[in-house]
């Protein structure tokens, strides 16, 4: 495994540089890049593996969700702006690939294992992402309904 | 103020959202909000592919529909329009200064192309060493990413079958990295082949599309993960495609 801080710097990148492609605002960049690389680094931390699996993942989007709520309102710009960069480096984009080429093999077993725990980190990352939201929204009022 | 105008308004901060990508409830939240900030009681219905909209005023009921072409991600307008729909309900802007500023955040430009196609090539690079690939890798991955944003490129933006840029993409990943990979000695192709895929695929999409589930918005939600789960599937046949060109028969 590569060293830790190594780490943090490519999953800094790797939130700051798609963040560009994406056509976000260049001032909120350097801190989309500090969200991405706490979400990424607490699942590295706790799972001791480059590639999380699911809990490390939820933690980490738990907190990169946290951050996003937190920064949304000290930037003043919508939490979107920092979550959607932020997981970037958590989304488990190798094993959904991998899934599709299992399938296209016609390998059916490893499609089976790794399309699973695609859909459950991917569903981790989305729900990690929705308990902060929800929470900081409980209270706040609702326009119109 | 006739709800016609507010409702021309509602739909096009609406229809800007949508496009940029934003989610279904922040969607459906931002025209309520504008409605009610001209002082109507506005409800909104929102797919991923089109908006309804029906306000009940002074001028009785007026139901309103915009169909949603093509989505992609663009976050500063997202962040704009939302800035926007909150003065917009504590400022009471007047409909022709928010008409207009809908227009000039429509037509602010985003970054230029160069810095997109060099970013989308950084990504490349940077997420194959993330996954544990050799610095070579990495590279070879950056050069991929520069192929790729090429077919940005040749592609227009709103040619109305988004699938076969996704396949093309596949394709040249596919082939091109395995070549690269042939080329040389110890490189490793399926990390190069996943560096240069990772701005396609749909990962984002499917969280958002899970989270839409989460917040109810149900069919958005299924739409969304069933194209998220559609373009990877097409990005997997186009790559196994390309990596078959080169070796006959090799990898089926």
């Amino acid at each position: 495994m590569m060293p830790f801080a190594v780490l943090l710097v490519l999953s800094f990148l790797g939130s700051i540089i798609p963040a560009v492609v994406l056509n976000l605002d260049r001032k909120q960049l350097l801190w989309t890049g500090i969200g991405g690389m706490l979400g990424y680094g607490l699942a590295v931390l706790l799972s001791g593996s480059t590639s999380p699996g699911l809990m490390p993942v939820f933690a980490g989007a738990v907190l990169v969700g946290l951050y996003s709520e937190g920064m949304a309102r000290i930037r003043k710009t919508p939490a979107i702006s920092f979550c959607i960069p932020g997981i970037f480096p958590l989304v488990p984009g190798i094993d959904a690939y991998k899934t599709m080429q299992f399938l296209v093999n016609g390998d059916l077993g490893n499609a089976a294992t790794t399309g699973i725990r695609t859909v459950a980190i991917a569903f981790a990352i989305a729900f990690g992402i929705m308990l902060v939201t929800s929470f900081y929204r409980i209270g706040k009022d609702k326009v119109g309904s | 103020m006739n709800n016609d105008e507010i409702i021309q308004v509602a739909l096009t901060a609406g229809e800007l959202l949508l496009r940029s990508g934003a989610e279904t409830y922040r969607v459906e939240e931002t025209i309520v909000r504008i409605g009610a900030g001209y002082g109507l009681l506005c409800e909104a219905f929102v797919l991923p592919t089109g908006i309804f909209v029906s306000v009940r005023g002074a001028g009785g009921i007026s139901t309103a529909l915009r169909r949603i072409h093509s989505r992609t991600v663009n976050l500063s307008c997202i962040a704009q329009i939302n800035a926007l729909s909150r003065e917009i309900e504590t400022q009471h802007l007047t409909l022709k200064a928010s008409m207009a500023r809908l227009d000039a955040i429509r037509k602010e430009k985003t970054n230029p192309l160069w810095l997109i196609s060099a970013c989308f090539a950084l990504t490349a690079g940077i997420y194959a060493v993330l996954f544990g690939g050799t610095l070579t890798d990495g590279l070879f991955a950056l050069v991929v990413g520069v192929l790729l944003s090429l077919l940005r490129i040749v592609f227009p933006k709103t040619n109305g079958y988004p699938f076969l840029e996704i396949f093309a993409s596949g394709l040249m990943a596919g082939f091109f990295s395995m070549l690269l990979a042939d080329m040389t000695s110890g490189n490793n192709s399926y990390i190069i082949l996943t560096g240069a895929l990772i701005n396609l695929l749909p990962g984002v999409a499917l969280v958002n599309g899970i989270r839409d589930l989460l917040k109810g918005d149900n069919v958005s939600g299924m739409t969304r993960i069933g194209e998220a789960l559609l373009s990877v599937f097409i990005l997997a046949c186009g790559a196994a495609i390309g990596s078959l060109v080169l070796f006959k028969g090799g990898l089926l």
